[in-house]
């Protein structure tokens, strides 16, 4: 029996932790008494002990008996956070609530009868449709209102079918929450039962919102007398519909925008500017969207305002590009007033929008003081092919910020695609004295255009002084074509940097030609650690079985990492005949071996063998906890492999708080 | 590969310097060192060895040699730490066109002698290696003369030039050198491969093409077989430093990597007396070098 009043005491101890680990040890004790005790503790004045309540309740066996108490509590009206948690705890309980909640449905405390249509909605499970659509009718005008809120959240034909009806009721609040959850559930209402309704002021951004989901030209129609509607939040939800209806198809999009240039004048660009201020991220990209949609100089300067926050960049550059010329020819004119993010953010504007005409601002703009700049107008000269500005872009290889020397190696390669003969020429005779990052990024570029024609320069850079130069010349190589250059490729193998030969290790791996065995074979004697590594992934990587000996023979020889990755590479080479090489590894002394060992079987062998099975249960008394958490994983997901009886005593002995609570969970599950 | 001038250690001992290395110690890193890359220090090299691995013990911040010699058994950084030995033990003084006569043979004799022999069989690639390159000076020494020879314009050309020392790797891949490593050299060779900038010579680029650059222990047969079937070897100077075992090691790997028919350039100091009798020694006008015998396979 357990010890109650002992354990009651505990928890009404002054200090929040010591309740807290009180609550842990009524739900380990598993004893009668501990489901009240741990309702109790729902009560909490502390979160903290209340969120460890809920999910010790839910680790107890007994469903019914948990769901009773927990529906026992909604009835708690003094205690507000004793409720709140009952309701959470409820809703993780999930379908198996759902008949004791049914029954209390009818219970004659409305507060009770709301909170039972909230849990049922937020467990979100179709067998308490019926229940909600009858709470429609309810006494109580709050419980009427949240089953209507808890149809949208659960939705379907049903839900849609009743909250529909409900729009003819005479009942503005059940209305309004009608409107909103079938808003929620996004179906597309005909138009004739929204239309009465927008003669009621109160319910006019609610119809709006429904309007979203009617792709019709009349709900455009209406959506744009909205935008003139006497309140604000009503043309703010108006033109938030807006924005959903053009996002529904090309054609509404290209027929909202045009009717939306129509109004221009009529729509206040001042009051736009300042709903972007909203604190909803979705509403100000909306709103950027119907910017974009009106389009004319103010809106663009507003645009460019508005894409110097980070979280709109995206929606106001593509709002910007969707203008077209007409942005182009704004950005330009005011192209000269502009510095900084915002004259970044019209570079790459320009960029998108292909403006030729712009070529001699942005290369104007590769020696600006602003890195963003730089970088900006890199990309945008690559953008708009302007081959004739790759000499003003070279010195950007050599720029001291690594952003801007990646834009200037896109917009090189993209320029070197449209002509390569102009851009190789340039590329393949840098100046000798050239610096190692200017020949690095060289290379990249190079590599990025896949010219055959920058072979030649890339070979003599693969043999550079500096190690980043030779590895960047090597991944060009490989993206031209590994099989040419399998000679540089070998001798890469012996470069004197761990690093270009752990590359070209991966390399050899990667497109593994004739000699990577034997190549691949040889390196996992190099010295250097992670070059082995490579080389046994390499192996693993090239689909020959003649590999399976030399890495079996290798990680034999090996522990550590080099035996991760070689079993690793057993694995995926050999599938299902790895599973001797695997389990001979469950016994390994290094407990990280034995997890990844287990966790390959898991992959390899979905229902686990008599022998497998025997070896995991094993493993539930392993020293480490880790692999007993895996341990526990494993013969969670195999109820075929009756680990019961060995869960359970490991249940009753073990310390570590993570791997109990997976046995209590496996148990649980294991024993349903 | 070559070693400075000897110069023994001051014997003094301040404090936090490293205090002397004593004859075990001695022992202890010479055989370690010949395992290692089987470079062989005699008792008479013990203040080279004392001086050169002081230097290291002193980054450690070590006093007792003993102490390092457990660093580079035990540390987990050894492998990285054991290449700063070799670094710092082994040194590289070489010049352009050194040995004369022996290049002469390599590029009046040896040269069309390949050519023609290999253009029989259709095949126009040629390999060489530079074993023990040190700063690059023969891998393009060699390089420039099969330039000069006009013999071999259109083919496969590959120089692997290999050293154990990391820093002068990097030194011969920069390719700049300074007025020392010309003394022998032909003037016309130094205007038609080099640019000057500032009184040093930088490789020119169509010289540079040519030769590729391996860090290999030249014991380390693993690394040693991925390098390709070679037409001559070149490694002048370097198995002097190794022990009788270790030089047959060395010689029986180049016999195996030469192809047959192809040529090994050792040292003017250096013969294979009591080393290997693979090889057969051919009498060229201008001087003597290896072969290895057998016909070259069609």
């Amino acid at each position: 029996m357990i010890r109650s009043e002992e354990m009651r005491a505990r928890l009404r101890d002054p200090d929040e932790e010591r309740r807290r680990q009180a609550v842990e040890s009524i739900a380990g004790l598993r004893e009668d008494g501990a489901l009240d005790l741990l309702v109790q503790a729902l009560g909490d004045e502390s979160w903290r002990v209340r969120k460890t309540a809920v999910d010790a309740i839910l680790c107890l066996g007994d469903v019914a008996l948990v769901v009773d108490a927990l529906v026992g509590a909604l009835n708690a009206d003094e205690n507000a956070g004793l409720r709140n948690s009952a309701v959470e705890a409820l809703i993780r309980v999930g379908e198996p609530a759902v008949p004791a909640l049914l029954k209390k449905s009818a219970d004659p405390s409305a507060d009770v009868r709301k909170f039972i249509i909230d849990v049922l909605g937020g467990i979100g499970d179709a067998s308490a449709l019926g229940a909600l659509v009858e709470a429609l009718g309810d006494p109580d005008e709050n419980v009427r209102s949240a089953a209507a809120e808890n149809l949208g959240l659960i939705g379907g034909e049903d839900a849609v079918r009743a909250l529909r009806a409900n729009l003819d009721r005479d009942d503005l609040l059940l209305q309004y929450t009608s409107l909103q959850a079938l808003a929620r559930i996004g179906r597309g209402i005909p138009l004739d039962s929204l239309i009465p309704l927008l003669g009621r002021p109160l319910l006019r951004k609610v119809v709006y919102e429904c309007l979203a989901y009617v792709p019709a030209l009349r709900a455009v129609d209406l959506l744009l007398e909205g935008m003139r509607d006497r309140s604000r939040a009503n043309r703010a939800a108006a033109a938030m519909a807006l924005v959903k209806i053009a996002g529904a198809g090309p054609e509404l999009a290209r027929i909202v925008a045009e009717r939306l240039r129509g109004m221009r004048d009529q729509v206040d660009v001042a009051e736009l500017v300042e709903d972007l201020r909203t604190p909803s991220l979705n509403r100000r990209i909306g709103f950027v969207q119907i910017l974009g949609f009106l389009g004319g100089p103010a809106a663009v300067l507003v645009l460019l305002s508005a894409a110097e926050d980070e979280g709109m960049r995206g929606h106001a550059m593509d709002a910007l590009v969707g203008m077209g010329g007409e942005a182009a020819a704004v950005l330009l004119e005011r192209y000269g007033e502009l510095e900084g993010e915002s004259r970044a953010i019209a570079c790459a504007v320009l960029g998108d929008l292909g403006a030729s005409q712009a070529a001699g601002a942005l290369a104007g703009s590769v020696d600006d003081p602003s890195p963003e700049v730089r970088a900006a107008a890199a990309g945008a000269l690559g953008k708009i092919a302007a081959i004739g500005n790759a000499a003003r872009l070279l010195p950007l290889l050599d720029d001291p910020v690594e952003e801007v020397q990646d834009a200037a190696v896109t917009a090189l390669a993209r320029a070197a695609a449209a002509d390569p003969s102009v851009i190789l020429e340039a590329l393949a005779s840098p100046d000798a004295e050239a610096g190692a990052t200017f020949r690095a990024n060289l290379a990249r570029v190079l590599g990025e255009c896949r010219a055959a024609a920058g072979a030649d320069a890339l070979l003599l850079l693969a043999k550079d002084e500096d190690k980043r130069v030779r590895r960047s010349a090597l991944e060009a190589l490989g993206r031209i074509d590994f099989g040419r250059f399998t000679e540089a490729f070998t001798v890469a193998l012996t470069d004197e940097c761990p690093e270009v030969r752990r590359v070209t290790a991966e390399m050899w791996g990667a497109n593994h030609p004739p000699r990577a065995l034997d190549n691949l074979g040889r390196m996992l004697r190099d010295e250097d650690l992670w070059v082995r590594c490579a080389a046994i992934r390499g192996l693993g990587e090239s689909g020959d079985s003649a590999a399976l000996p030399v890495l079996r023979a290798s990680a034999d020889a090996v522990d550590g990492i080099e035996l991760i990755t070689g079993i690793e590479a057993i694995a995926r080479l050999a599938g299902a005949a790895a599973l001797p090489d695997l389990r001979a590894r469950l016994g390994h002394e290094d407990p990280e071996v034995v997890k990844v060992a287990l966790d390959l079987i898991a992959r390899l062998e979905p229902a686990a063998g008599e022998e497998v099975a025997a070896e995991v249960i094993a493993l539930l008394d392993h020293h480490d906890p880790e692999v007993r958490f895996a341990a526990v994983r494993f013969a969670a997901e195999r109820p075929g492999m009756h680990a019961l009886p060995a869960m359970r005593r490991r249940r009753d002995e073990e310390r570590d708080p993570a791997v109990r609570e997976a046995l209590l969970c496996a148990l649980e599950r294991l024993e349903r | 590969m070559s070693f400075e001038a000897f110069k023994p250690n001051a014997p003094e001992t301040p404090a936090g310097e490293p205090l002397g290395m004593n004859d075990e110690d001695f022992r202890l890193f010479r055989d370690f060192i010949r395992a290692q890359c089987g470079i062989y220090f005699g008792d008479s090299s013990k203040f080279i060895l004392e001086k050169r691995i002081g230097r290291l013990l002193q980054r450690h911040r070590l006093r007792r040699y003993r102490d390092y010699y457990y660093y580079l058994l035990y540390d987990r950084r050894r492998g990285e730490e054991l290449a700063e030995v070799v670094d710092a033990i082994t040194t590289n003084e070489t010049y352009f066109f050194r040995e004369d006569r022996q290049l002469k043979a390599f590029s009046d004799e040896i040269l069309p002698e390949l050519h023609a022999r290999k253009l029989a069989r259709g095949d126009r690639s040629l390999h060489l290696w530079s074993a023990g390159c040190s700063t690059g000076e023969e891998p393009y020494t060699l390089a420039a003369l099969i330039l000069e020879s006009r013999l071999f314009a259109g083919w496969r050309v590959e120089i692997f030039a290999s050293d154990i020392n990391r820093r002068v790797l990097q030194a011969a891949r920069k390719g700049i050198y300074g007025a020392s490593s010309f003394r022998v050299a032909p003037r016309e060779a130094v205007e038609r491969h080099f640019i000057e900038k500032d009184g040093k010579w930088r490789i020119s680029d169509e010289i540079k093409r040519y030769v590729s650059f391996s860090h290999l222990n030249l014991l380390d047969r693993t690394k040693i077989g991925l390098l390709a079937t070679m037409d001559v070897i070149c490694c002048r100077n370097v198995i002097i430093y190794f022990d009788a075992e270790a030089k047959k090691e060395v010689i029986h790997g180049f016999h195996e990597k030469l192809a047959p028919g192809g040529y090994l350039m050792l040292g003017h100091s250096e013969s294979l007396i009591n080393i290997s009798a693979a090889f057969k020694l051919r009498h060229f006008k201008n001087d003597l070098i290896y072969q290895k015998p057998g016909k070259p396979t069609p």
